[in-house]
């Protein structure tokens, strides 16, 4: 095929979208950007990765946005999507990188000793460590659980299984932490 | 032992499962039990805590500008993973360049007159990715494919005598219509179809196809040697056909 039959053909324009899409991309944008964000940095941990994936996903979505015009379909797809541009990213990262600068997630500032900021530090990394290391569905069950405040039906929709193969996933991760993590209990009294 | 064929289940309940009126009972009796629910609740406790500042966490103020301008750049211009297939081209341009030239050292060294033999523009390569050029817009696509200006003279300077080499930069007005219009790698038409398209838009600039900076001497290929090619003048009356 020569280049202006190919272009007759409509194949020049379908980088942009027209007006109306446009619009509706932006709703998507203001709706659904904190969400990304927050799926992003529950694995990732930190801001700016976090919102670089974010901004990724967004362009992604852009791109395929004829298909995504369904609201719920869109946050789905998104939440999918910086799910596993995340998991790509620290995989990358983890060949060259290591926790040393790695922020916590927002916790609340404290003016403790530098010892007791030490100790929460480590606590986080381990639960962050403990919830890296489980199967990738019953991970990102976890983070959405915690995102969208333990509303299965929510992480269900965002997900699209069903409720109960959420809520399923959701006790077998809980009960693996728990498993792991029993030592911190008795760690944390004899501090 | 009781306490531990409860193990297993107290992890269920701690993660939220209801207890049996058994296990309950045993509980109630056993301190250590006791204390192992204890632990795993705690531990999950800690969890949320630490997992309860994803709801918390706010993005910067100005993320979403900055995912309208990504998305406003992408809009605009073709995607750099779309054009990855120019590095290759660039490379498999610049090689033929280079084998091109030394084929024409070797052929200007043992027969003066070859540019009369026919090694003209169709077996030179001119890759020509026509089609763009006939709109005349300023750094099309072709550029890529076919030999800017630039490269022709740096082509010139690694091959002075090569006539094969300087048919291969023949001007696009040699060209017939019997050569091909286009040679673009397999798979890459709708690529390269989306960047023109962009070019004569002016959403994307033609400087985007300098990267690999093709005007820059090619470098004289090193440890390659050609044993010249040796040909033997026919004696004319052998191949007169005169019996």
């Amino acid at each position: 095929m020569l280049l202006d039959e190919a272009m007759s053909a409509g194949w020049a324009g379908a980088v942009s979208l027209d007006p109306a899409l446009e619009r509706e991309f932006e709703q998507r944008l203001s709706d659904a950007s904190a969400l990304a964000f927050r799926v992003a940095l529950g694995v990732l941990r930190r801001r700016e990765d976090a919102e670089d994936v974010a901004q990724e996903a967004f362009l992604r979505a852009h791109r395929s946005f004829t298909s995504l015009r369904d609201r719920e379909r869109f946050r789905a797809w998104l939440v999918r999507t910086a799910f596993r541009l995340a998991l790509d990213r620290l995989r990358g990262e983890r060949r060259r990188a290591r926790r040393e600068d790695a922020v916590a997630i927002e916790a609340p500032a404290h003016a403790d000793s530098a010892e007791a900021e030490a100790a929460r530090r480590e606590l986080r990394d381990r639960v962050a460590d403990a919830v890296a290391g489980l199967p990738e569905k019953l991970r990102i069950v976890t983070v959405l659980a915690a995102i969208e405040e333990h509303d299965l039906a929510s992480v269900a929709r965002l997900l699209e299984l069903p409720e109960g193969t959420v809520k399923s996933r959701l006790h077998r991760a809980r009960k693996v932490l728990a498993e792991r993590l029993r030592w911190l209990a008795s760690d944390t009294a004899t501090r | 032992m009781a306490c531990e064929r409860y193990r297993d289940t107290l992890s269920d309940v701690a993660a939220g499962a209801s207890a049996s009126a058994d296990l309950e009972a045993h509980i109630a009796s056993c301190a250590s039990c006791r204390q192992e629910r204890h632990a795993l609740r705690q531990a999950l406790a800690t969890v949320d805590a630490e997992l309860a500042g994803l709801r918390a966490a706010e993005p910067s103020p100005d993320l979403a500008a900055r995912i309208r301008t990504a998305v406003a750049m992408s809009s605009e211009a073709t995607p750099a993973w779309r054009l990855g297939w120019l590095w290759t081209l660039t490379a498999a341009a610049a090689a033929l360049l280079v084998a091109l030239a030394l084929i024409g050292q070797r052929v200007s060294r043992t027969v003066p007159g070859a540019a009369a033999t026919g090694v003209g523009p169709e077996a030179s390569g001119e890759a020509a990715l026509a089609t763009p050029a006939r709109d005349g817009v300023p750094g099309t696509a072709s550029q890529s494919a076919r030999l800017s200006n630039s490269s022709r003279e740096a082509v010139s300077r690694s091959a002075p005598a090569s006539p094969a080499a300087l048919g291969a930069l023949a001007p696009p007005s040699r060209r017939t219509r019997s050569e091909p219009e286009v040679l673009v790698p397999a798979g890459e038409a709708e690529t390269l179809l989306r960047f023109v398209a962009n070019l004569r838009r002016r959403t994307v600039t033609a400087e985007s196809l300098l990267v690999a900076d093709l005007s820059a001497p090619l470098p004289e290929p090193k440890g390659v040697f050609i044993r010249p090619l040796e040909i033997v003048p026919l004696d004319p009356e052998e191949t007169s056909g005169a019996e």
